[in-house]
């Protein structure tokens, strides 16, 4: 009878790598391959009702961990919800002005750019304005959070989740123009 | 009689069996089955030698036809010839009327949307039916190829198929009789054939243009694990598109704009589409329809296709973004499906990519036989560790929260199997139910997505309003079918779930379709043999009697007697038996008549040997 995962455990202990903000995607990669290799229900595909199910446990549980690892926000997430930080329950007194305006800037910039084609090429700078931020906000968070600033850690997630979204937004504008709905 | 085995301690396990599995490609235009042959996994051609079944099924005075046979009455009596079903499951009336194009079948209107029935002279016939009639054909063809039952099937699907499709697909092979090993994404399956064969490591378009559906793949191939990054693609898009635009074109030029009748309309789209297939291997060629002639070239069908073949590059675009990968990181280019035959779609997707895509497989064949490698792997017959597919859900899972918007639960391109939960709560005191409404696609408002069904949540304990939370988990299966279950937190009371499709057939109702078709088959199996039997019984009767009118001599009349009333017996049974009892009767009196066939056998060869001349014997 094969031991399936057991859903309490650590993400990054799960994909055999350190708990913390910089990680080892190539390794997460390699174990969460592997893991899958054991626990996806294909394996099981001959099997009793009860291990088909565990196996889908499993191999949920897998992918839900390498989402989580591999994306930047949901790891930054995950960590603070480690130390016991719920990012859902947040106050807009709890981003600070600061951040609030800088929000409400690079909105604009993105409400003001001309129609169609013609924006694309400021709609690029904006882009690589954006990601640079996000790199730096990244670089930030880490800092924070290995210095144990819960709450600053805290405000700069909430910044990153801002930019990611912009970014998205961003995306989905440039698909606009291009005609790609 | 069998014995139980009893194994040395530490004795090796005798050599599991292999079991028979089977891929089948379910395709718009060609389905085809594919299996181990030898040492590879190849497709099964039909009797007279073909690989490619045609997606016809005509429902004739004289029964069921599929395929090549079906095809035959598209002109003579299309409304009883169903084509391209598969661009029906899983859709509703009105939205197979929104298709944009002539569909010359009735639709049962006493049927609610969301169950379209196609009225034909068999009466009114599901989707599922139809698809269900075509897997029968190929598993027939299976299971006569290897005389063994099939164990287990993989079923290919296109990658943009939403829940209501794949459960749809799923019911079709039910009601033919298969085991649904796993439902298999067309493009990763033609992965599967390649890559496996190749040991290829790297990022893979998989480019399918097939008669109704395309899609588009990326996928990464690593350390043996195929993982789908991203899929997109169009339903409504493909090589009828084609033959369309063409026919439009013929139309256009020949002045056949209005005044053309059901019949004439087939005749030209049977023309559209060979002109296109000649195109493929000639510069230009030229046609006839009814008065008219022409000409049309290669490049001419090229423009013609201009808006599929953007369409089909904005959709490669879309998946690229989709998993952040540039052009210059797509390793290899598969192409899938009929359609890529084109040299016009060849070009397009070589300008795109800046490769030439791999075409060493046939393009029609190759998804079946990725399908046969990947029931080889799950039915047992080989290592698992061969391959291991990831598949991403191609359409984002929301519910419908305030205001007629969608809160995305599961997004697109999330890999799965995936559970994720989601709590609500009461708005009311005492309230003891809940209802979920639960959409798939990417638009904001539920009225611009598809809704997949409605969940009740009844049974949670009686508290104060906003007390209560109802923990509602969705999961979604390595097959892409969802599924919901229900919890309250505090209490841990399960919410019973009432689920109700919003498309395609309440689960019941499918159910008693499975019923029908069990009993239907044991009918058809009792009356084959039934009738079987009553041939037997009646030639052996016929022997009988004409032996006793010319020998009956041979025997004493008790003997004599006996033999008359088991015929008698037998004459009885032959109208109201069954098939079984008439075999009996038949046995008894095969049995009583042995020693008078000896008999009669000696008097003969004593006759022979009194000088009679052996003409005279042979032509008894």
């Amino acid at each position: 009878m094969t031991k399936f995962l057991s859903s309490d455990q650590n993400y990054f202990s799960l994909l055999e790598i350190s708990c913390d903000f910089e990680v080892d995607l190539e390794t997460a990669r390699e174990t969460f391959l592997s893991l899958q290799r054991k626990f996806h229900p294909d394996q099981f595909s001959g099997c009793d009702e009860s291990e088909q199910l565990a196996a889908l446990h499993s191999s949920s549980l897998l992918n839900d961990a390498y989402e989580t690892i591999s994306s930047p926000l949901k790891r930054a997430a995950y960590l603070l919800g480690l130390s016991g930080i719920d990012v859902e329950q947040t106050s807009q007194k709890d981003l600070g002005m600061e951040l609030l305006m800088e929000q409400m800037e690079l909105r604009e910039v993105l409400g003001s750019l001309p129609d169609g084609e013609q924006g694309l090429e400021e709609l690029e700078t904006l882009q690589d304005a954006v990601s640079e931020k996000v790199a730096s906000c990244q670089l930030e968070f880490g800092k924070a959070l290995a210095k144990n600033d819960l709450l600053g850690s805290k405000r700069l997630y909430h910044k990153l989740q801002f930019l990611i979204k912009l970014t998205i937004e961003i995306t989905e504008d440039e698909d606009r123009r291009l005609g790609l709905g | 009689m069998a014995l139980l085995q009893i194994q040395e301690p530490g004795a090796k396990p005798p050599q599991r069996e292999q079991k028979f599995a089977v891929g089948i490609d379910l395709g718009t235009t060609n389905s085809l089955v594919a299996t181990k042959v030898g040492s590879v996994v190849e497709t099964l051609p039909s009797d007279d030698g073909e690989d490619l079944l045609q997606s016809i099924v005509h429902y004739g005075d004289d029964g069921i036809k599929v395929g090549r046979e079906a095809r035959d009455f598209l002109v003579k009596d299309n409304k009883n010839t169903v084509v391209s079903v598969k661009r029906l499951l899983g859709k509703s009336q009105s939205e197979i009327r929104e298709f944009g194009y002539y569909l010359p079948y009735k639709f049962d209107a006493q049927l609610p949307d969301g169950d379209p029935a196609i009225i034909t002279r068999h009466g009114s016939i599901r989707p599922i039916q139809v698809s269900a009639e075509i897997l029968s054909v190929l598993r027939k063809r299976a299971e006569n190829f290897s005389d063994k039952e099939i164990d287990g099937a993989v079923i290919t699907v296109p990658a943009y198929f939403n829940d209501a499709q794949r459960q749809q697909t799923k019911d079709a092979a039910e009601l033919a009789g298969l085991k649904v090993l796993r439902l298999l994404n067309e493009p990763t399956a033609a992965a599967v054939a390649y890559g496996l064969d190749a040991g290829a490591e790297g990022n893979v378009i998989v480019f399918d243009l097939g008669g109704g559906t395309f899609d588009v793949s990326l996928l990464s191939l690593r350390g043996g694990v195929f993982q789908v990054l991203a899929t997109g693609g169009d339903t409504n898009l493909g090589g009828d598109d084609i033959d369309r635009l063409l026919q439009e074109w013929l139309r256009r030029k020949e002045g056949l704009l209005s005044d053309i009748d059901d019949k004439a309309v087939t005749t030209l789209n049977l023309l559209a589409t060979s002109l296109k297939h000649r195109l493929s291997f000639e510069e230009s060629v030229e046609y006839a329809f009814d008065s008219f002639t022409g000409v049309i070239t290669r490049d001419e069908l090229k423009g013609l296709c201009k808006t599929p073949l953007k369409r089909m590059t904005s959709v490669c675009r879309k998946v690229l973004r989709d998993a952040q990968l540039e052009i210059s990181d797509i390793k290899e280019v598969v192409m899938v499906g009929g359609s890529t035959r084109m040299p016009a779609v060849r070009e397009t997707v070589a300008d795109f990519f800046g490769i030439s895509p791999l075409v060493s497989f046939d393009p029609d064949k190759v998804v079946a036989i990725g399908a046969g490698i990947q029931a080889e792997v799950l039915v047992g017959n080989r290592s698992s560790d061969e391959g291991l597919l990831l598949d991403v859900i191609p359409l984002s899972l929301g519910l419908e929260t305030m205001g007629n918007l969608v809160e995305k639960i599961i997004p697109r391109n999330t890999t799965i199997p995936v559970t994720r939960a989601q709590e609500f709560t009461t708005y009311k005191d005492g309230q003891t139910a809940l209802s979920i409404h639960v959409v798939q696609g990417e638009r904001e408002l539920v009225s611009d997505c598809r809704s997949l069904g409605r969940f009740e949540l009844r049974g949670i304990p009686p508290m104060v309003a906003g007390v209560a939370k109802v923990r509602v988990s969705f999961q979604v299966d390595a097959d892409g079918l969802l599924s919901v279950s229900a919890e309250e937190v505090s209490t841990g009371v399960k919410a019973e779930i009432a689920v109700k499709p919003s498309y395609g057939l309440q689960a019941s109702v499918v159910e008693e379709m499975l019923k029908s078709s069990r009993e239907n088959a044991i009918k058809d199996m009792e009356s084959r043999s039934l009738s079987e039997a009553r041939v037997d019984a009646e030639r052996l009767m016929e022997v009988v009697k004409a032996a006793l009118l010319e020998d009956a001599g041979l025997i004493d009349p008790k003997e004599k007697s006996l033999i008359e009333n088991k015929c008698e017996l037998l004459t009885n049974l032959l109208r109201v038996g069954t098939s079984a009892e008439i075999k009996q009767a038949t046995e008894d009196l095969n049995l009583v008549t042995v020693s008078f066939a000896n008999l009669r056998m000696d008097a003969q060869i004593a006759k022979t040997l009194h000088g009679e001349s052996i003409d005279s014997i042979v032509s008894e």
